[in-house]
């Protein structure tokens, strides 16, 4: 296995992992963008179908970095990808833990909170239309995925299922 | 300080998360975390929950995986923070690169791709409610849709790389409640 893919995943997914605010599916453009615009490691169609796969299985959805790193190395492209997007992060948590306590209800820890909404709010829907522009779906494609945002907004139906109802309309050919 | 219960050992930590991983679909810290940590092991009481959710947050990474690294640190520094996140993810990522590669074997089925195509509207969907979600206390607060829009059209619209986009308006972001902060106590 040639090591520039490793090196690619290492220095790709370890810098987006510190600026993954509001979790991994916010930094889905620029996973697509050097995924499949800059290295070709995989297709639109494929990138948008692994997201799903990542969405449906148990565990943090963030893991849809392993099959990216798949793509790119293989099973240790997946080890590379997940610990780079993983490790940054989790040594940022792990230092901070100490200093919460203290910061607790002071005008700092509210500032930060608060003054990055905004900013994942714009990432988070820039996401969603990465993954629909991607999987280039037609009018029924876009009002499925209208309707299970209503879904998941109004009712307290499980995750799972709606995937499953979703996928079912797949089968039945209505998208 | 009193300790509610026995300190975990790292295995312990581990299976918890495996369990708690493995409730959980659809991304987001799951209600499975709080009933697990909370109400059935109690780590953390409520409060502390909480807490640490929202610190949980506020910091870059997933959110279950930093609850993860937040539990194992608090009752076993590294040895327990480390135990934890693998709990959390090992298992899972075996699943999900099984599914991956079940996925690039059978892809040409055509059931599949049929199945694939709802699913990948469900995933979008699922995370733009996330993103409303997010979006409903920002309603009525003209700087903060602005910085939203901003981020959205720089990330999406005019494709600007991702890492200094977040590190320009996410301080921007923090100046602007640190200044909301500011008159909300004036007024008071």
């Amino acid at each position: 296995m040639s090591g520039r893919p490793l090196a690619r995943l290492t220095i790709v997914f370890g810098s987006l992992s510190l600026v993954s605010f509001g979790g991994g599916n916010t930094v889905v453009p620029a996973m697509h963008r050097e995924a499949v615009l800059g290295e070709h490691w995989l297709t639109d169609r494929q990138f948008a179908d692994l997201f799903a796969l990542a969405q449906a299985a148990p565990g943090p959805s963030s893991l849809f970095v392993s099959l990216i790193g798949y793509t790119a190395a293989g099973i240790t492209g997946a080890m590379v990808a997940t610990l780079a997007m993983l490790g940054p992060s989790c040594a940022v948590m792990y230092g901070a833990c100490r200093g919460w306590e203290r910061l607790r209800a002071t005008r700092w820890r509210t500032a930060i909170e608060r003054g990055l909404a905004p900013v994942t709010v714009g990432l988070v829907f820039a996401s969603a239309l990465t993954i629909t522009r991607a999987a280039d779906h037609g009018a029924a494609g876009y009002l499925l995925t209208a309707i299970v945002v209503l879904v998941l907004l109004r009712t307290s139906v499980s995750p799972l299922v709606v995937m499953a109802a979703a996928a079912a309309c797949g089968l039945l050919g209505i998208v | 300080m009193t300790e509610p219960v026995p300190r975990p050992t790292a295995a312990a930590l581990a299976l918890s998360f495996l369990g708690i991983a493995l409730a959980s679909f659809g991304g987001g810290l799951s209600a499975a975390a709080q009933r697990e940590l909370v109400e059935r092991r109690r780590w953390l009481d409520r409060d502390e929950f909480l807490s640490a959710l929202t610190l949980c947050r506020m910091l870059p990474g997933p959110n279950q995986v930093n609850m993860a690294v937040y539990v194992g640190a608090r009752y076993g520094r590294l040895r327990g923070a480390l135990a934890s996140v693998a709990g959390l993810v090992l298992v899972p990522t075996a699943i999900l690169l099984g599914l991956g590669a079940a996925y690039f074997h059978y892809r040409h089925l055509p059931a599949l791709d049929a199945a694939l195509r709802g699913a990948v509207a469900a995933a979008a969907g699922m995370t733009l409610a996330m993103g409303v979600k997010v979006a409903t206390p920002l309603i009525r607060q003209p700087a903060g849709i602005a910085l939203a829009v901003a981020t959205f059209v720089a990330v999406h619209l005019l494709r600007w790389p991702l890492v200094p986009v977040v590190a320009v308006l996410g301080p921007l972001g923090m100046l602007w409640a640190w200044s909301r902060a500011n008159d909300a106590e004036g007024a008071e």
